[in-house]
């Protein structure tokens, strides 16, 4: 280990981080110093020997996993945006949120029991062509029983 | 003056995915190589180096180039290196993989003038994992990421003489295991 008072600038003068003036003082500290001489050279071979640390690849498939993570990091950015408009929206919002589907499910309802010209029963009734040739077809005492079930199903027991 | 690496992150700030996709691909490997010589664990290297860039990736709407990118970047892997050793030392965990393996060297032939220099290159690997926290992060930042001493100062949060001092010391135990490690 180098004695000399001056070794600490030793590094710092090899990685060119003295300034001006210490620099100009360590150099000729150096011509008089055979201890940081020979610090010089053995900091100099372990700086080549460090700049030829072998490099460090990642396995295979490294890139694919992180990609897999960034996506995953998305969906949540959007499911973490969404909660935080209803946070933000705060009770007032969900109000206004249940107030709105309210009357559009009152609207359904109300179209579904008018049989109103305005009212298109293929697009209201049913969602695919198969649907609609079910209901075309149907049995007008299961509709009444049906009906029997769902209102007792709304009565207390 | 703004560096390249920041105008990256700006123009991924503002929506170019491929500026992201570039500095992800420009720094793994020396991201890689740090939080290895950090964490000697091959596996939670990798796993550091994809939570940095997930940090990064999180962080662009609120990226302001105050600093260097690889500044910021290499403070981000330093504190999450930390905090998985700290992890690690609470699970009383030792690494227990060599922090060298599967790297460029051991793809080559073992060929006999290699030897030689591959067991000085294990020696000086073992050297550092034996270094203080402290010593082991300015000097990778230093000789493997070339920083500055007043960047290695920011990522480590010291001043610039600490910074000087942590170095000479890392470099003369180093010079000195190395001596032994010749003999």
């Amino acid at each position: 280990m180098n004695a000399c008072r001056y070794s600490e600038n030793l590094v710092a003068f090899l990685d060119e981080e003295l300034r001006e003036q210490e620099r100009a003082d360590f150099q000729s500290h150096l011509s008089n110093c055979q201890s940081c001489g020979e610090t010089i050279d053995q900091q100099r071979s372990l700086g080549a020997a460090l700049a030829s640390l072998p490099t460090v690849d990642p396995s295979p498939g490294f890139e694919t996993r992180f990609w897999a993570r960034i996506a995953r990091e998305d969906q949540a950015a959007e499911q973490r945006r969404e909660q935080g408009f209803w946070a933000r929206a705060g009770w007032r919002g969900w109000l206004v949120g249940l107030t709105t589907a309210a009357v559009a499910a009152g609207a359904v309802m109300l179209a579904l029991r008018s049989p109103g010209p305005e009212l298109d029963p293929d697009f209201a009734l049913v969602a695919d062509a198969e649907q609609f040739e079910l209901l075309a077809d149907a049995d007008i005492e299961l509709l009444e029983v049906m009906e029997i079930l769902e209102a007792w199903d709304g009565q207390e027991i | 003056m703004m560096d390249e690496d920041s105008r990256l992150m700006l123009a991924f700030q503002a929506g170019d995915r491929q500026a992201f996709e570039q500095l992800f691909r420009s720094y793994t490997p020396r991201l890689m190589a740090f939080l290895l010589r950090m964490v000697k664990d091959r596996g939670r290297a990798e796993e550091l180096t994809q939570d940095v860039f997930v940090r990064v990736y999180q962080a662009a709407e609120r990226y302001e180039p105050r600093a260097k990118f690889s500044t910021w970047l290499f403070g981000i892997a330093h504190n999450l290196a930390l905090n998985d050793l700290a992890r690690a030392y609470r699970k009383r965990e030792r690494p227990l993989e060599d922090a060298h393996s599967e790297t460029t060297a051991d793809r080559n032939p073992d060929a006999s003038e290699q030897l030689e220099a591959r067991r000085m290159t294990e020696a000086l690997e073992a050297a550092i994992g034996e270094l203080p926290e402290r010593q082991r992060s300015a000097l990778m930042l230093r000789t493997v990421q070339g920083l500055g001493y007043e960047e290695i100062g920011t990522v480590l949060g010291a001043s610039v003489s600490s910074v000087k001092s942590l170095l000479h010391r890392a470099r003369e135990k180093l010079v000195s295991q190395m001596k032994e490690a010749g003999r």
